[in-house]
């Protein structure tokens, strides 16, 4: 016991001599420091959700192919950073045709002669006149939504996206009952895009519905990504936003779909508050950032998209003017979450908009246990047969020589591709077969070093007082052999942990494990490097390189600190 | 008062009949290809020779005839090519041995191949002590365990009390006093005498009955050879225990042992007490050996020491034909170089291999 | 004036561990014909001892002190460059310790022994296979041999080569380490006649080193016996062996067993000290058996005790 104690203290002694152990032996603490405290630093949810759960990203709005928060630190212009944004002013008013006030106060705005006339009439004939014309009209509520989201922008870089979640209907969209929308940005320097063509720049009444875009003009829901669904009563057709559709309107989008859309009339009818006051025009098959044109000065670079940065509040309003049928619940509109998307994060996002945060740091674990545990059975193996096949001789270490040899020989990164196709897809099964590879390089350098041992005086002796092979192979040879497999076992962790990158980067990783090679396999397939986005590929392939480091480190700190009580 | 072993000689302990060691000569592709016959290193060619209790049978030669592989013959580290090592084995392990391993009146053939559990019981009774104290004892572990391991191997002693008591014994015995002090120390904490002392306490600790010593102090300082010597005697003193000494030095040999065997290629040439083979040696080669042996007399500076015998020692692997002693034997007739001279006994024990003593 | 002449000589290794004190204030002086025998343990500085005098003292020793003056010349003084051109082999040569079996395998016997003759003397090839041919005969083998490859010689036609090697130049100086320890006895007796022969027919001199007394009376006319990098008894051969004064010499003689006497044979208990940190004193004190309260303080000096006989030890003066 105390010899033990005494072992350990030599070995920590010998260690501060080799420095590049103690630097070894210091990240591996840092690193598995890091993989077991995952779930504090880390959302353990994202992982959970990382591949096939498209809906949780989309949940969490996040920005797409976004680069870390910090590169502002770094960078002399800076970048808007994801951000929720608050919500403005609302308002929500209902008029009930049935009540007569209120069906004045609509006669007012559809026709305000008729109003008048009505109003002049004595109460009772009023009312039949009134409940004459209630016939002909096809709703029972006239409901008006307002919301608005602020945006304050501070940065040189305006947000790659605008992006608002929210809940919308019930709304009937049926001939002869027209619904309204307005949707407006206001900027900074008091410019105001009305972004629903057709609706005026001025809202004067809220209850007119002239001055709104009617919601069945063609395209425009589709443009606004608002969905529908078709509901058919009795013989008619029509169209209906159920009730609590989900919304995700990204401005950016938007814009792009408008500007794309070639038509200069309907791009004028957005853009031209604009344009008319930085006195240009969109020409033909210019490229256009959106956000950068809506948050940009409205000068002449505009369009070129180097005019300076409109610095100030946004505040985008969104209109509704609905008319409900008797019969039907009222409509409703609630923005869940509004959002800036711009750098994001300790690292940034994937082009799917996933956080990599919290995969590089799952990796961690993964690159561990894959490495020890690949190394340490497959050094386990390795050294065992090595000694086995050393200490027997004879005809068993013939074969068990030539065994080795033939799978020495393998060609093993097409094998292993061809086994991880079949075998794959799971990450253990990637384990066994990296390990059933793995082992082999060793058996030759340990036979030798068994054939070595066994020459040894001390084992013959061993032999003489009647020990048996077994006693001999676990007393004598196999403690000689230690010093080498421990540092062989350190040394053999970066090429398993690389070959498993290796097979994730092929793709035939397991898909539903995160791996450092898996996140660089999707980088591969997202173009990140044509898309510059080095913050999804240099983590990964750093912490490959520096799990690799920390162990050939230790590696050699064992060989050098072990290995002279060979020789002793 | 005669010597001790012709006290006991009673009956011979060991009996070794024509034994023979042949290893085979790693052949080139040439050779293998053309089915040239296979090559032999005729290590040990047929060589007899009994060991009785309370003696110290020695075997000297020069480098490479073959005591070594002789001795790892005996102890069994070395399956022999043919030939027979009848072992009487004592009373205790004689009684656990089934009647079917038994060749002659109380004799087992070590030779032959035996269960694992006689093997393991007889491997008890025959110990060996190496040349080179620096590597017989594992570096890595303390005294006390190298003496425990043939204690565990044997299941010797019941409990861990026990077994300090013994190995407490025998480390006494070997005069490495106080023994606590010596029980803890790695090898590498002992000097060549001491391990020395270890290896042999190692050996005695299974109270064997035959020990082969292999050129136990040719690697020691001269100044503490005497002293291992003098421990290999005490410790047979107080026990049933017959030596099979092996040395290249026949001053040590003159010095330690009762009988001696002069071995040439594989080959027992000369046998007999060591004072007839010291002061009245018989065959050629003997004679040479016992000329070159210097001594320390600055008289000799003067004279040209005469050594007879011409060359040096051929390969094993080609060991000459007839008499394998003739190319360098000054006395070589014809026929030496023909027929193998057979063995006689020139003198109540002394036996000789050489045609010079046969008489027509 | 001695051939030479070695003054105080110290060579320490500087160690890890501590200076190993290998050779430690060594003074001795030898004549021409004459030779001298050094005896001592294992680990004792013999090899050192020769190191020393040719200034191949192995890192990390170094000389540490004294003086080595052959032939009038002062070795230590002299450069490494002038050493190698002008002393070793030439006038200093050496049979290393197990030099037979550091032949260069892939040249035969007469490359390698021509190349010191073409290097130091200039000569053309055909004269030194002359040369060479000679100094065969002169070690007892053939000519033959000289197209043969080392490994196809026995162990003592090597040992024979590496003394033609030594002889080659003509040398002063001969200094054999330990020239016979691997060989066989018969071989050693006929390597020892040969040394014997060259005694005789050259008149140089020769330090012969081996730690087996009995070698050294075969041949030494004059003995100097080493304990822990000191010699503690120096003189005749037959002073030495037949009178020997110094606890560790008699100790030694005893501890020899003959072939043509069955005299007890004693040891010496103990083992020769760490010279890293060398006993205070005497350096024999832990072992022997007249030690005096004198010996463990006061580090004795060699004392003359009769003429050419000198003994460090506190028993004598
Ligand atoms: N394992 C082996 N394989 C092949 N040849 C061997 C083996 N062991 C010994 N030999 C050969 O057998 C012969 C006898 O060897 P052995 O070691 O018995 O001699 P020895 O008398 O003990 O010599 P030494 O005095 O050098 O120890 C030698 O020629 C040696 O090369
Ligand atoms: N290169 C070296 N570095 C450190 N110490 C050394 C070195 N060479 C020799 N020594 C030490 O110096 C001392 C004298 O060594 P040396 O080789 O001279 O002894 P030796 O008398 O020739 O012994 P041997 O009979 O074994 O050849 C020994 O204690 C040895 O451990
Ligand atoms: S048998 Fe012949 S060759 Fe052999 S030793 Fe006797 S005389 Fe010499
Ligand atoms: S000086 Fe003292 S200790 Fe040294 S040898 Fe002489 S008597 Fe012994
Ligand atoms: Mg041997
Ligand atoms: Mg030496």
């Amino acid at each position: 016991m105390s010899t033990q104690i005494e072992r350990v203290r030599w070995f920590l002694g010998e260690l501060k001599r080799v420095k590049s152990g103690l630097v070894g032996f210091i990240l591996l603490f840092i690193l598995i420091g890091v993989a077991l405290a995952f779930p504090l630093i880390a959302n353990p949810q994202d992982i959970a959700n990382w591949s096939g759960h498209g809906e949780y990203w989309d949940q969490k709005m996040l920005p797409k192919l976004a680069p870390p928060a910090w590169i502002n630190m770094f960078s002399s212009v800076k970048y808007a950073v994801t951000q929720d944004l608050s919500a403005g002013a609302g308002n929500y008013t209902v008029l009930d045709m049935q009540n007569d006030k209120d069906m004045l106060r609509y006669l007012d705005l559809m026709n305000p002669d008729v109003a008048k006339a009505l109003r002049q009439l004595p109460e009772d004939q009023r009312k039949t006149l009134l409940d004459n014309l209630r016939k002909n009209l096809h709703f029972r509520y006239l409901v008006y939504i307002e919301r608005s989201i602020v945006y304050d922008f501070k940065a040189d870089v305006p947000p790659s996206d605008i992006v608002i979640l929210s809940k919308i209907g019930p709304i009937i969209l049926r001939k002869g009952l027209v619904q309204g929308i307005n949707i407006q940005l206001v900027r900074p320097d008091g410019i105001t895009l009305t972004l629903t063509p057709g609706a005026s720049p001025n809202v004067t009444n809220p209850f007119n519905i002239n001055q709104y875009a009617d919601m069945m003009s063609p395209g425009l829901l589709i443009g606004l990504t608002i969905p529908t669904t078709v509901n058919t009563s009795g013989t008619e057709t029509y169209r209906v936003i159920v009730a609590n559709t989900t919304w995700r309107f990204s401005i950016r989008d938007y814009i792009s779909s408008v500007l794309n859309s070639r038509n200069p009339a309907l791009i004028n009818s957005v853009l031209g508050p604009i344009l008319k006051v930085a006195n240009v025009s969109i020409g033909e098959g210019v490229y256009i950032d959106p956000m950068v044109f809506l948050m940009s000065k409205a000068e002449k670079d505009i369009v070129a998209g180097t005019a300076p940065p409109l610095r100030g509040k946004y505040v985008l309003y969104i209109k509704f003017l609905i008319k409900v049928p008797e019969g039907y619940p009222k409509p409703v509109f609630k923005i869940e979450k509004a959002k800036a998307l711009g750098v994001y994060g300790l690292l940034g996002t994937d082009l799917q908009g996933r956080d990599l945060w919290p995969a590089f740091v799952y990796g961690v674990r993964w690159a561990l246990i894959i490495g020890l545990v690949v190394s340490v059975i497959s050094t386990f193996i390795g050294v065992m047969y090595g000694v086995i096949s050393g200490y027997l001789g004879g005809w068993t270490d013939v074969i068990m020589t030539r065994v080795a040899q033939i799978i020495y020989s393998l060609p093993v990164l097409p094998l292993l591709i061809i086994l991880a196709y079949f075998f794959g897809q799971n990450i253990w099964n990637i384990v066994w077969i990296l390990i059933a590879f793995g082992w082999v390089g060793l058996v030759f350098t340990v036979r030798s070093m068994v054939l070595q041992i066994k020459e040894n005086l001390y084992v013959e002796a061993a032999r003489a007082i009647g020990a048996s092979s077994w006693r001999i192979i676990f007393k004598h040879v196999f403690p000689q052999i230690l010093p080498y497999m421990f540092a062989s076992m350190a040394l053999s962790v970066p090429g398993a942990i690389l070959a498993e990158a290796g097979l994730s980067f092929l793709g035939l990783g397991d898909p539903n494990v995160v791996t450092w090679g898996k996140i660089l396999h999707d980088a591969q397939a997202g173009n990140a490097v044509l898309n510059g986005a080095w913050w999804w590929v240099i983590p990964p392939g750093l912490g490959i390189a520096v799990v690799g480091m920390t162990f050939v480190f230790i590696g050699y700190a064992l060989d050098r600190i072990l290995n002279p009580r060979l020789i002793r | 008062m005669p010597p001790i072993w012709v006290r006991r000689m009673a009956e011979p302990v060991v009996k070794v009949r024509d034994l023979m060691k042949y290893f085979p000569l790693r052949r080139g592709l040439k050779e293998i290809i053309t089915m040239k016959p296979k090559r032999f290193v005729r290590a040990v060619d047929g060589i007899s020779f009994d060991m009785h209790i309370g003696e110290v049978f020695c075997l000297v030669g020069e480098s490479g005839c073959g005591k070594t592989t002789t001795g790892r013959l005996i102890t069994r580290l070395l399956e022999p090519t043919g030939g027979h090592i009848y072992y009487k084995p004592s009373r205790e392990v004689a009684s656990q041995i089934s009647e079917k391993c038994f060749v002659e009146d109380g004799y087992v053939d070590l030779a032959q191949k035996l269960p694992k559990h006689v093997d393991k019981l007889l491997r008890r009774e025959i110990q060996i002590v190496f040349q080179d104290p620096f590597g017989s004892l594992d570096p890595r572990m303390k005294v006390y365990d190298i003496l425990k391991e043939p204690l565990i191997v044997h299941r010797i002693g019941s409990s861990e009390e026990e077994r300090r008591e013994i190995i407490y014994r025998a480390l006494s015995e070997v005069k490495l006093v106080p023994p606590e002090q010596f029980m803890n120390r790695y090898p590498h904490m002992l000097s060549g005498g001491q391990r020395q002392r270890v290896a042999f306490a190692r050996a005695m600790i299974l109270k064997p009955t035959v020990v082969v010593a292999d050129e136990p102090v040719s690697m020691l300082d001269v100044s503490i050879r005497a002293e291992i010597l003098q421990l290999m005697l005490d410790l047979q003193a107080n026990r049933d225990l017959a030596y099979l000494f092996i040395t290249h030095d026949l001053a040590v040999a003159n010095y330690l042992c009762t009988r001696i065997a002069v071995m040439y290629l594989g080959k027992i040439v000369e046998m007999g007490p060591t004072d007839e083979v010291i002061n009245n040696p018989q065959h050629p080669y003997t004679k040479a050996l016992i000329a070159a042996v210097p001594e320390p007399d600055p008289r000799n500076r003067f004279k040209i020491r005469e050594v007879p015998i011409k060359g040096e020692v051929p390969s094993a692997a080609a060991i000459p034909p007839g008499c394998r002693f003739h190319p360098r034997c000054p006395y070589a007739m014809d026929r030496c170089s023909k027929e193998e001279p057979p063995t006689l006994e020139v003198k109540p024990g002394h036996y000789v291999s050489c045609w010079l003593h046969v008489r027509k | 004036m001695a051939l030479l002449e070695v003054k105080e000589l110290r060579t320490y290794y500087y160690t890890l561990r501590g200076v190993v004190k290998a050779v430690d204030n060594v003074s001795f002086s030898l004549e021409r014909g004459e030779v001298l025998g050094i005896a001592g343990e294992s680990g004792c500085g013999k090899s050192t001892l020769a190191w020393a005098l040719l200034g191949l003292v192995p890192p990390p020793g170094r000389i540490a002190g004294g003086r080595i003056v052959l032939d009038g010349i002062e070795l230590t003084k002299l450069s490494e460059h002038d050493l190698r051109k002008k002393v070793r082999w030439k006038k200093v040569s050496m049979i290393f310790q197990g030099a037979m079996n550091a032949l260069t395998p892939v040249f035969t016997i007469e490359d390698q022994l021509a190349e010191p003759l073409m290097i130091h003397k200039g000569m053309h090839k055909n004269e030194a296979r002359e040369r060479i041919a000679q100094i065969l005969k002169a070690v007892g083998l053939d000519e033959t041999i000289m197209k043969r490859y080392p490994h196809e010689l026995s162990g003592g036609q090597k040992q024979r080569v590496i003394i033609a090697m030594a002889l080659l130049l003509n040398p002063d100086l001969v200094i054999a380490d330990e020239p016979t320890t691997a060989l066989d006895v018969i071989v050693q007796a006929q390597i020892m006649n040969l040394f014997k022969e060259i005694k005789k027919k050259y008149n140089m001199g020769m330090i012969f080193i081996t730690h087996d007394l009995s070698l050294i009376a075969e041949i030494a006319d004059k003995v100097a016996i080493m304990y822990a990098g000191k010699i503690v008894e120096i003189g005749s051969s037959d002073q030495v062996f037949g009178n020997p004064r110094h606890p560790y010499t008699q100790g030694l003689l005893r501890s020899i067993p003959r072939i043509r006497s069955k005299e007890k044979i004693t040891w010496i208990p103990g083992v020769p000290p760490d010279l890293v940190r060398p006993p205070p004193g005497c350096r024999f004190f832990p072992r022997c058996k007249y030690v005096k309260e004198q010996c463990r303080k006061e580090e004795p000096k060699l004392k003359e005790i009769e003429p050419g006989h000198f003994v460090a030890c506190h028993l004598y003066g």
